[in-house]
């Protein structure tokens, strides 16, 4: 037994005045007559002995006390759990993402289908058994709390639409562990189309999951050039109760939505880039999923502006992926559209991809140092970063140092700092001598101090990634001072010597070390990449800027604005939804082309797990009926409710029946 | 109330005033005192005249027929004495809850002995409550009013009203009688007075029947929940009493009132609602302006 509302208990203080007034109750007022009979006259019908006279006070103070006892309990919502080792309550997490648009057969949508298998679920389920729902995409949303209420659940049932989104079924898994742990025993039933089985990550899942982890690859210019979907490397396979860290009274159910024989081809991976030294000139890098099953199928047609400038037919393998380099032609502005068309296709919204044609330039770099302290290893990695095009280093000296007369994406502090912060750059600082703004450091006197073996402390930074610290040896210049948001990633004996992070929204990289008196560091290929890494980490906010902001749908845009609106590939405006609050940052969740304030892109799916979904039935099976039903378990409201007022019918004619004023 | 308040000076002259205002009445309607032109025995020498041969001849005045030689006989003048028998209620009930019914049944009393004994009647004051019981012996003579007031002053009021001791009285009847019952007439049950009251025709006496009443007993102000106790026989009963009870407990007593009003009527005895809230005087000037042989002087 217990409250869905305890707070409401606090009603139960008005039962002190009850008893108050009944110990303490005013004594009946004693008055002196002449005879008494014309008074027993009168009273002939309410004569009572003096015992039924204190049992019916008795009995009234008892009928008050359940009275307010009745109304406060309905108040706090007193729920009897059914019979030990039923269930108490059901976590209901229905998928709520782009894939669940898709029309697998009979024209009801994924959506329709899981809507009408959860009421079939509910419909046998006992009432006694609080249901909490919820929804989700990349992120979790809690519909209707824990509750007992049917028909504000299947409101909100009904109220489950699509986002455009891909989902992220284990942050809502995980989160609905959680909530099941709080009403334990507890059942999760998870409604999706997703290919995550009770038994962990299912085949499809696998190789989805390689292929993303290839596109990723491929769209970084390392990636395997395979398009058979094999897995690249060993996916942990757990159970999925062991990856949710399920309780051992909650059990989780899948409840799989879509055919797994549908037809959906899409574009899972997109990316523009300008072609170096080649104004005007871009490369789209598409990449396409097909699922069906058979060989897909697919017409992949390519739009500038509304025009078809390019027609591709692809045969596509079911669960693998083609992948394509488009050379594109445009200007700053012009839209690209890539559409897939296939016979079947169940799923219209991973098949358009929307891209604006960003303003080809490369990361402008200010490097920042004396002209007596060139570092040649840093002027060749600079160079060599130069010459792919991807890079614009400008050198200046100190007194040159001015950042309001040009534009640029970095700068770099090298030996030297200004003499304020500047806080509207991301800045890469090496060798810094003294303290400034938020760089703490201690130079070491000196020549430095040589460290041979680093501690890499996150190698999974960016900054880091592909350096092999293991093999690095370095001189420490100064020990820095890794404090807040500023996270250590190399740590030498004395302390940290390269720290990253960002300050009050400004990204910093400080490396306390000189690469010219370095061993094995300046002729390694890890300074350059080291060097690579940091400048397009601290530009990758403009990174995206300068690709045309061509992102994936429910990711965060920062820009200042009062609205984002929604244009179609004319310029057209389709739709609008205000900033709550004025805020600066939105989530994109439709697809199509945006605009906020100065600041413009573009929104698609994107999604290979999107596009590869489908796995269950569309048959709607009427559950079996769940949980042991009883007349005092339950929500008692409904039966708190009705004793109330039989109390006060039956209080009204033991107590005023006579009473006619 | 202080038993001083009941009979102060003030209501002494008050008393004294009423009755020179009662006697300039009397003069007025010619009435004269309760004298008639029967011949008495008294010692009051009227008249003569001849004698006849009905006479008695012991009432020949054999003196005069000395001296004049012929028969005459003495002619007396009957003076007629009446018996006043004030009763009076000295149950519990005359003193609570309403202490004014006890000052006024007590000025009542003393009102009518004054005016008695002043008239040269016998009065007698008896009190009844469950027995009926002589307070003072028959008095005559103006002066033994002192006497009425100093034994009406250490009355008690107490006990139950049981109404059918009245049967007890039996006035005598050597003398015609005039009896006056002052009493609030509330026994076990209303039906009981009107039944009580049949003894009063056995009586030779005219009977007044003087109802005090104080007004709340009429109309009581008595709401909500209470606990009612008798002030006679302490009995005690709780009850929640609605403003439509009270206009029942009216409607009662105001027919138990008409009720007593129409069986005193039946059995000519004069009735009388005598309410303590209104003045003195004129209660009593009414009381006597019934009819009543105490009146006549």
């Amino acid at each position: 037994m217990h409250f869905q509302f305890p707070g409401q208990l606090a009603w139960a203080w008005l039962l002190v005045p009850v008893v108050l007034l009944f110990l303490v109750r005013r004594r009946p007022k004693k008055v002196k007559v002449s005879t008494l009979a014309f008074f027993k006259s009168l009273a002939h019908v309410y004569r009572e002995s003096p015992w039924l006279r204190r049992l019916k006070k008795l009995l009234a103070l008892l009928i008050a006390i359940a009275t307010v006892g009745f109304g406060v309990f309905a108040l706090a919502q007193l729920v009897v759990a059914p019979e030990a080792g039923d269930l108490k309550s059901v976590i209901v997490v229905i998928d709520g993402s782009a894939s669940m648009a898709a029309n697998d057969a009979d024209g009801r949508s994924r959506l329709d289908v899981a809507k009408q298998r959860v009421r079939n679920r509910l419909a046998g389920l006992q009432s006694g058994i609080g249901v909490l729902l919820m929804r989700y995409d990349h992120r979790p949303e809690i519909l209707v709390p824990h509750s007992y209420d049917r028909r504000a659940l299947l409101r909100a049932l009904e109220a489950v639409t699509v986002r455009p989104v891909a989902d992220d079924a284990d942050t809502a898994l995980r989160l609905a562990a959680r909530l099941a742990a709080l009403h334990a025993p507890a059942a999760i039933w998870h409604v999706t189309d997703s290919p995550l089985l009770r038994s962990g990550l299912s085949e499809d899942a696998k190789e989805a999951k390689s292929a993303e982890e290839d596109s990723r690859r491929n769209a970084e210019g390392k990636g395997s050039k395979s398009g058979d979907g094999e897995p690249t490397e060993a996916i942990e396979v757990a159970t999925l109760e062991e990856r949710l860290g399920l309780a051992d009274d909650v059990s989780i159910e899948t409840l799989p939505i879509g055919l797994p024989t549908s037809v959906n081809a899409g574009i899972t991976g997109f990316q523009i880039r300008p072609r170096p030294l080649e104004r005007g000139h871009f490369d789209a890098f598409v990449e396409v999923h097909a699922r069906g099953p058979t060989d897909v199928e697919v017409k992949l047609e390519v739009r500038m502006d509304d025009k078809l400038v390019s027609l591709r037919d692809l045969t596509v393998k079911p669960g693998a992926y083609e992948r394509l380099l488009i050379p594109v032609e445009g200007t700053h502005g012009s839209v690209l559209t890539l559409q897939t068309r296939a016979e079947g296709d169940v799923l219209g919204l991973d098949d358009v991809v929307h891209a604006r044609i960003p303003e080809a330039r490369p990361v402008r770099l200010l490097w920042i140092r004396k002209k007596e302290a060139i570092d040649p290893f840093t002027q060749l990695a600079l160079v060599a970063l130069g010459e792919e095009g991807v890079l614009e280093a400008f050198e200046a000296s100190p007194e040159a140092y001015d950042l309001e007369k040009e534009t640029f994406d970095v700068v770099l502090f090298d030996g030297w700092l200004p003499p304020t912060w500047p806080t509207n750059l991301p800045a890469l600082v090496m060798k810094p001598r003294r303290s400034l703004g938020p760089i703490r450091t201690v130079p070491i006197e000196g020549d430095g101090l040589p460290i041979d073996e680093l501690r890499a402390v996150d190698e999974q930074h960016p900054v880091l990634y592909g350096v092999a610290s293991d093999r690095v040896a370095v001189t420490q210049t100064a020990v820095l001072e890794a404090g807040g948001s500023l996270s250590p990633l190399w740590t030498g004996s004395m302390g940290p010597l390269l720290v990253a992070g960002e300050v009050k929204g400004q990204k910093l990289v400080i490396a306390a070390f000189a690469a010219d008196r370095s061993e094995r560091l300046g002729l390694m290929a890890s300074y350059p990449l080291l060097l690579g890494n940091a400048i397009f980490w601290l530009a990758q906010g403009d990174e995206e800027e300068r690709q045309g902001n061509n992102l994936q749908t429910g990711r965060l845009v920062a820009a200042e604005g009062t609205a984002i609106t929604w244009h179609d590939t004319a310029g057209s405006e389709v739709a609008r939804s205000a900033l709550a609050g004025g805020g600066t940052v939105t989530e994109l969740d439709r697809i199509g082309l945006w605009r906020i304030g100065e600041k413009a892109g573009s929104a698609s799916l994107l999604s290979k797990s999107e596009t590869l979904t489908g796995t269950g039935s569309q048959d709607d099976v009427a559950a079996a009926p769940v949980g042991t039903s009883g007349f005092l378990s339950g929500d008692l409201r409904p039966l708190l409710l009705w004793l109330l007022l039989i109390l006060l019918v039956v209080e009204a004619w033991l107590f005023h029946r006579h009473a006619v004023y | 109330m202080a038993d001083e308040q009941v009979f102060d000076a003030d209501f002494l002259q008050r008393l004294r005033t009423l009755f020179f205002k009662l006697r300039r009445r009397r003069m007025l309607k010619q009435k004269g005192v309760q004298q008639t032109q029967a011949l008495g025995f008294t010692r009051e020498f009227k008249d003569y005249r001849h004698y006849t041969r009905s006479d008695d001849f012991r009432a020949i005045d054999w003196r005069l027929f000395a001296r004049v030689e012929r028969l005459f006989v003495k002619l007396y003048e009957e003076i007629q004495e009446y018996h006043i028998h004030i009763l009076v209620d000295r149950s519990a009930s005359m003193i609570e809850p309403f202490p004014r019914k006890r000052i006024a049944t007590l000025r009542l009393g003393v009102a009518l002995a004054y005016l008695g004994l002043m008239n040269q009647h016998r009065v007698s004051m008896l009190s009844f409550a469950s027995d009926v019981k002589q307070e003072v012996p028959p008095l005559k003579g103006q002066g033994h009013i002192h006497r009425v007031l100093q034994h009406l002053t250490g009355m008690p009021f107490e006990g139950v009203t049981e109404l059918a001791c009245l049967k007890q009285f039996r006035p005598k009847r050597d003398r015609r009688g005039i009896v006056f019952i002052l009493s609030d007439l509330l026994g076990r049950e209303p039906e009981e007075a009107a039944a009580a009251l049949e003894i009063s025709t056995s009586w030779p006496a005219e009977t007044h029947v003087v109802h005090i009443l104080e007004p709340e007993e009429i109309h009581p102000d008595i709401d909500g929940e209470v606990r009612l106790i008798d002030v006679e026989t302490q009995e005690q009963r709780q009850l929640t009493l609605t403003r439509r009870d009270m206009d029942r407990y009216q409607e009662a007593f105001e027919k138990f009132l008409a009720d007593l009003a129409q069986s005193c009527m039946r059995r000519r005895v004069d009735y009388v609602t005598w309410r303590t809230d209104l003045p003195f005087e004129k209660m009593f000037l009414e009381l006597l302006s019934r009819g009543s042989a105490l009146s006549q002087g």
